[in-house]
């Protein structure tokens, strides 16, 4: 067989064999010799934004209850009499499940037993089992989930800035719904949801390990034979978002029982994809070691100052119709830190980043590519990461050595805008 | 430990990881110090003396880096000295020298004036530190836990927090942690631990040894941990969504021997998904996202800990009870048993898959058991039979009960 399309890292070598089975589903697979772990994620290109069900059979469209991906999620792992995480416990394997904004992953790993991983993966993900009572159960699990996320300060914060980011787009709800919203979920829409976004033309399976290619590929069009006969597989049609340009408000302040506040500052962008929204990862990496990490005098004098005890994280995220920067850290003074940043960002904008910084922090990510290359959980996502935004695996491997210093200067002028600034905090109870 | 430099070469990696272990016996008083010195001594050099410069050093060596971790392991306390750096295949440049010295200067050159640690960085990083410690209660599963032991170890200087004591650290100053750092030089045990691609760094383990052990060839002697012998129960009120239950279980055969069955029955009992705990506090009762319990090999004690919702607290200690009662019983099926092998020999084989876990297992396992080997730990693992799990239940105890919670709206 020789229809693989190799994708190849230019500096470790690594190598990912991709290809589109006969079925729908796009497969990959990255050999790493030696590793003891084989790891074999199954996933679906459905999450928390998808919250309007265009139906498979009829194309008829409606909303859906919040949380209904991480509900399915939560429901696919079992079937009669048999739950996956503890069918897999039994074998000896260590599996689990999560759910995004725009993905649902299956996975299990595993040291020597793969191929009957992989056949148990693609069972129980092909089969769902949805009944009143289980459905029902699973409310109490979930709603304790969503309690535990209630307390965790980085989570509050986080979803707090989205909701104030955005007016309409999806992403401004929680992955995982309220309690309110996941008691309105039956079986039926259950199921509704699972015909349309678990068809293989969404799907995608990914093995990493000391693994052979061809044996896979016969091994899982075997599997898929056998587990799928007869579903109809189609290219998903989605929601249609329709999000302004302008923040929903300026800023939101919640508090925890906590001991130090938290702030995650926003700004929201025009949405960015494929290939560029890579360019655009390595910018902000950049800016953020620049800018803001602790080699930084904003850092310093932060820290100095007693606003800071660790360093701020600038990041940039993106996805279906969506893009953002947010500014996430631990603060002691957070209306000094907000002041600080504003400032800061102003100087930026006028006066650049730092050239000779620019250069050591070029040399810096060129380290992380290697450093990165040696995580398997790094691997998994730049795949999924491919398949959402339609790029390749090593793409950032290939741009981080085409990055000047003009594109993250005009990236800092054109994107970092105060009108579309938004600020979330949460303090400790008692103070404003 | 009788060696003072372990090597573990494996090609599939691209980088090296080397941390050199500064191990103290732990002492509630001390802690706090060690970890003021150890952000101290990570702020700057006598060559690069701001946490800035250093940073941008290391940068320019691609992204090479340098961490100074403090950890309380049973009776002992670790400052590790932690380098990564990339190997010279990939790169062309070997960067290792570079990254070693700085490392050196870190340990034995500090930024000094007058004769002491720069008193403007020691009131920082002192008030930093404290700043830290307070920190600790935003993530209420790691305060329950560290609640848990506090109350669980309250008679034993084990209960001092990784990061140490807060009443402590707050009467040093730059002169006495100065004169701490020469304490702590010159009477700590050295243990150096080399994990990743060792290929064409041959002389490697030399430069190390002849840096960093320089004939030092100290032994301390672990604490002997003590816990509480009578039953507490504790709660904290805290207005929070979901509340935190934990069980502080002691185990009272604290011979070695003991430690396979001990780690099959913390598998049994709550480390899978097809766990006592997992299956019955959540699966079967729905009363939790997570029921979950970790074993400590080196204080002989067991955690378990679940978030309920308040009002099911009643319930939810009745079924972590009741798991306990089954153990002891001997209500254990055979695929239990062997579901909990199977787990632990896959936690183990993967060790290997990081350089950075398996250099820190490596170090804490050797240290405690010199001969210790992951292949002949597995091997006992695998002998344990359901007769030595209802043995050894007989001697695990609850110890503590902790409850940390409320409800919003209270």
């Amino acid at each position: 067989m020789s229809r693989f399309e190799v994708e190849i890292n230019n500096i470790t070598q690594d190598k990912v064999y991709k290809t589109v089975l006969k079925s729908g589903l796009k497969l990959f697979i990255c050999p790493r010799k030696d590793y003891t772990k084989k790891m074999g994620m199954f996933g679906t290109v459905f999450g928390s934004i998808d919250n309007e069900l265009v139906d498979i059979e009829t194309k008829e469209r409606y909303k859906v209850p919040d949380g209904i991906a991480h509900f399915l999620e939560h429901k696919l792992f079992e079937q009669e009499n048999a739950n996956a995480l503890d069918v897999f416990s039994k074998m000896g394997v260590d599996s689990n499940a999560y759910t995004s904004f725009d993905q649902t992953v299956y996975y299990f790993e595993t040291a020597d037993r793969y191929e009957e991983c992989l056949d148990k993966l693609i069972d129980f993900v092909s089969s769902p089992y949805f009944t009143d009572q289980n459905v029902e159960k699973e409310k109490g699990i979930i709603a304790q989930e969503i309690k535990m996320y209630e307390d965790e300060p980085n989570s509050v914060v986080y979803y707090n800035l989205l909701r104030s980011m955005y007016k309409n787009h999806p992403i401004n709800i929680d992955i995982a719904g309220t309690v309110e919203t996941i008691n309105k979920i039956d079986k039926d829409i259950l199921y509704k949801c699972y015909n349309s976004y678990y068809n293989l033309k969404n799907m995608f399976l990914i093995i990493i390990g000391d693994v052979s290619v061809e044996d896979i590929v016969d091994k899982t069009e075997k599997l898929i034979q056998k587990y799928y006969t007869n579903r109809k597989a189609d290219i998903v049609e989605r929601n249609i978002i329709e999000e302004p340009e302008e923040i929903k408000q300026n800023e939101i302040t919640s508090n925890l029982p906590i001991s130090m506040p938290i702030e995650c500052i926003g700004f929201k962008m025009k949405p960015i994809s494929g290939k560029d929204s890579v360019k655009t990862m390595i910018i902000s990496d950049i800016i953020n070691d620049v800018c803001f990490s602790t080699s930084s005098e904003f850092y310093e004098e932060l820290y100095n100052d007693g606003i800071l005890i660790s360093e701020p994280e600038f990041s940039f995220e993106s996805g279906r119709n969506f893009s953002h920067i947010v500014i996430s850290s631990f603060v002691l003074d957070t209306s000094k830190f907000e002041s600080k940043i504003k400032s800061y960002i102003k100087k930026l904008k006028e006066q650049g980043i730092n050239e000779e910084r620019f250069k050591i922090m070029l040399k810096k990510r060129q380290g992380e590519v290697i450093y990165n290359s040696e995580k398997l959980t790094w691997i998994y996502r730049s795949i999924i990461e491919s398949v959402i935004q339609n790029i390749n695996v090593y793409d950032e491997v290939e741009l981080v050595n085409d990055i000047t210093k003009e594109d993250v200067d005009n990236f800092i002028k054109n994107n970092l805008d105060f009108d579309k600034m938004c600020i979330s905090r949460v303090l400790p109870k008692g103070s404003q | 430990m009788n060696k003072d430099i372990l090597v573990i070469n494996d090609n599939k990696f691209k980088s090296i990881f080397i941390t050199v272990n500064y191990i103290r016996k732990l002492d509630r008083k001390e802690a706090g110090k060690n970890a003021l010195l150890a952000s101290i001594l990570r702020k700057g050099t006598k060559n690069l003396k701001t946490e800035k410069e250093l940073e941008l050093e290391l940068a320019k060596l691609y992204s090479s880096s340098i961490a100074v971790n403090v950890e309380k392991i049973g009776g002992i306390y670790k400052v590790e000295f932690g380098v990564e750096f990339i190997n010279k295949k990939y790169i062309n440049e070997d960067v290792s020298d570079k990254v070693i010295n700085i490392l050196n200067d870190i340990i034995y050159n500090p930024y000094l004036e007058e004769g002491v640690f720069s008193r403007e960085y020691f009131i920082r990083e002192k008030e930093a530190l404290l700043e830290k410690i307070n920190q600790e209660q935003n993530d209420k599963r790691k305060w329950a836990l560290r609640r848990l032991e506090e109350e669980m170890y309250d008679e034993s200087d084990y209960k001092v927090a990784s990061l140490g004591d807060a009443d402590e650290i707050a009467k040093e100053t730059e002169k006495t942690i100065y004169e701490y750092y020469k304490e702590f030089l010159k009477t700590s045990e050295i243990k150096i631990v080399i994990t990743g691609n060792l290929d064409g760094y041959d002389d490697l383990e030399d430069k190390l040894r002849i840096k960093f052990l320089n004939g030092v060839s100290n032994k301390i002697n672990a604490l002997e941990i003590k816990n509480r012998e009578k039953l507490k129960e504790i709660k904290d009120y805290e207005t929070l969504n979901q509340s935190i239950l934990c069980f502080g279980l002691n185990v009272k055969n604290t011979d070695a021997n003991m430690i396979p069955a001990v780690t099959v029955y913390n598998s049994i009992l709550g480390g899978t998904p097809a766990s006592k705990l997992f299956q019955n506090v959540r699966e079967k009762e729905s009363l939790a996202y997570f029921a979950k319990s970790q074993y400590n090999k080196y204080i002989n004690a067991i955690y378990i800990y679940s978030g309920i919702d308040l009002s099911k607290k009643e319930k939810a200690t009745t079924v972590i009870k009741n798991q306990l009662e089954d153990l002891k019983n001997g209500n254990i099926t055979e695929e239990e048993l062997d579901t909990a092998k199977k787990n632990i020999v896959l936690t183990y084989k993967a060790l290997s898959d990081s350089k950075i876990m398996y250099n820190r297992a490596v170090l804490a396992n050797k240290y405690y058991n010199e001969d210790f080997d992951i292949n002949k730990f597995i091997e006992e693992i695998e002998k344990v039979t359901i007769d030595d799990i209802v043995n050894i239940a007989k001697d695990i105890e609850v110890n503590t009960i902790y409850l940390l919670g409320g409800k919003i709206d209270e």
